[in-house]
């Protein structure tokens, strides 16, 4: 594991080389950590204010009403519930689908098994270009609909290949001996499968929901209808419009004179990333076993 | 099993086939079956258009940069970090440098374009050390663009592409630093001949697995962070061909411009892979 990885004992003293390494460790982790608190108090600062420029890490005019103004808008409101849904369902959906193929892949004497394998893995080498997508989704009726977040995401063959591993792992006697007191598949994979490998699943899961609370381009290619609008297709929606636009939609939506388009998107993202920087330490505890499981098979 | 296998048909095989209509004058009311065949009609378009050019070394040059860019940081990171031998605070650090990782790149968007802009705090910085006399639009400069988007993605992966380094490092031995420091070897010494040989076999596989990508290009980034100003170099493939296919509905001409690059992609697959196997053994398959 890479948190192991350092030498352990140490052959050098202390010098001047490790102050310089831990000084530059230093500023890297600020370089990193800087756009965040630039934006927290970009959101906090007054818009008119913000204007003019120079604020750099504490907010200058102090205001809740960047936040406020989210919270009253009706479609940003809509946005978070669609945002929270797909990730609720999204996320449930695929790890039900994910554990049961991974379980059927675990059965090597499974009929036509290298055949199943091929079809789950060559998807993750060539994809079909976004327009093809496009036209077929549209013409199966799943574009326009919230289906579209789910359906196309049911599994991912590196998440299979995975929890395969995972699943390997479990001592077959274990289901054996629970196939002989009478469970079935189903049975074995909720009772004995899924309590030995909860670790590495809830990291798949944790993944899985940060990626559809992240994704905004699936809602712009597939999805016409506002009401499909998720947070971060709105946030994608407002840096992508002009200047004078993004005025207008924060001139309408408020009778606050002091708002702009760039402390509302400041105040946007950090409602966005605010979820993630929360889930962020569960999330990391596991990960990293998750990914080299992933990278040895690959 | 067999459900599962029709919905991977339907979801990603089906579209596949829909490549065909590159190869039509496609329209939705007549579909893929009665659309008119045109051959390599909107091929030919695309290439006798003076902006294919400029779209191919666009979308190379900031994959390119990226790539190499991109792993001589995390790569450098790694060791680095591997000589800190205080456990928590490499701990730390390791989990600051890959939280940009788990942002939308819409966030991320966001972040740049705010820090970068005229007004913006790097601007600022600059001025007060005296650097700069007024601010810089870094995001509106056609010579910067391409460094500025390099930036940015090195800043979004760095911790993350250093974790499979770091495990590399990790399967070396002490008693290999031990030996090499009894002969008297000094401490860069042991970092160039030791640590980074350990990981050159991860460096080379990761860079086979990204070969294939450079001509598809980071469309999140580059879709968001395009603006008219730089519309010359910042212009990629994929961006072209989300807006000429959904934007201006020119779908069989998006798609023949689509197939191009999964073609290319491919061969520049399979051949980065034939070449990696004879330079330092290592391949994908």
């Amino acid at each position: 594991m890479a948190d192991e990885s350092s030498i352990g004992k140490r052959l050098y003293k202390f010098k001047s080389f490790d102050f310089l390494l831990y000084i530059f460790m230093i500023i890297l982790s600020l370089i990193v950590l800087y756009p965040f608190l630039y934006l927290i108090a970009l959101s906090f600062n007054q818009g008119t204010d913000a204007i003019r420029g120079g604020i750099t890490v504490f907010p200058r005019k102090f205001t809740m009403e960047n936040y406020r103004m989210i919270f009253e808008n009706r479609s940003m409101l809509h946005g978070l519930f669609i945002s929270i849904s797909r990730t609720l369902v999204g996320t449930a959906v695929t790890m039900v689908f994910t554990i049961l193929a991974s379980y059927c892949f675990t059965k090597r004497d499974m009929v036509g098994y290298k055949f199943y394998l091929w079809i789950f893995l060559i998807p993750m080498y060539i994809a079909a270009g976004i327009i093809p997508t496009y036209l077929v989704y549209k013409t199966m009726g799943i574009t326009n609909n919230f289906l579209v977040y789910i359906i196309p995401n049911l599994v991912w063959g590196s998440n299979i290949i995975i929890m395969r591993t995972l699943f390997d792992d479990v001592p077959k006697s274990l289901a054996e001996s629970a196939f002989m007191d009478g469970a079935g598949d189903m049975t074995i994979i909720y009772k004995v499968i899924v309590p030995l490998s909860l670790p590495v699943i809830a990291t798949i899961a944790l993944f899985n929901a940060v990626w559809q609370w992240n994704s905004w381009f699936d809602t712009m290619l597939f999805t016409r209808s506002k009401d499909l609008d998720t947070l971060m297709s709105l946030l994608s929606q407002m840096l992508l419009q002009n200047q004078s636009q993004q005025l207008a939609v924060a001139k309408a939506n408020n009778r606050m004179q002091n708002i702009t388009p760039e402390v509302l998107k400041a105040a946007m993202t950090m409602i966005t990333v605010m979820p993630i920087v929360l889930v962020y330490p569960f999330l990391q505890k596991y990960f990293i076993k998750g990914i080299m499981v992933g990278a040895v098979k690959e | 099993m067999l459900p599962l296998t029709i919905w991977m048909i339907l979801i990603f095989y089906i579209p596949i086939l829909g490549n065909v209509i590159a190869f039509q004058d496609y329209s939705i009311p007549k579909g893929f079956i009665n659309s008119k065949w045109v051959g390599l009609k909107h091929f030919k378009s695309f290439f006798s258009s003076d902006l294919a050019m400029t779209l191919i070394r666009n979308t190379l040059a900031m994959s390119i940069l990226s790539l190499i860019f991109g792993t001589i940081a995390s790569v450098a990171f790694a060791i680095l970090l591997n000589e800190i031998y205080q456990a928590n605070f490499k701990r730390f650090v390791q989990t600051v440098s890959y939280l940009p990782y788990f942002i939308s790149m819409a966030v991320c968007a966001n972040m740049f374009i705010n820090l970068l802009s005229r007004t913006g705090p790097l601007n600022n910085i600059l001025i007060s050390l005296g650097l700069l006399k007024e601010g810089i639009p870094f995001l509106e400069s056609e010579g910067l663009y391409w460094i500025v988007l390099t930036i940015q993605n090195i800043w979004k992966s760095i911790g993350w592409n250093a974790i499979l380094y770091l495990a590399a490092i990790a399967g070396i031995s002490y008693e290999t630093y031990e030996a090499a420091f009894v002969d008297g070897a000094g401490r860069l010494r042991l970092m160039w001949n030791i640590t980074l040989p350990a990981i050159v076999p991860t460096i080379a596989i990761l860079l086979v697995m990204n070969s294939g990508s450079v001509i598809m290009g980071n469309f999140e980034q580059q879709y968001l962070m395009f603006n008219p100003m730089v519309m010359d170099v910042a212009e990629v493939i994929s961006t072209y061909v989300y807006k000429r296919g959904m934007g201006a509905m020119q779908f069989s001409f998006a798609t023949a411009v689509g197939i191009f690059q999964s073609v290319v992609s491919f061969i520049l697959l399979i051949l980065v892979n034939k070449a990696s196997k004879k330079l330092t053994d290592v391949s994908l398959w």
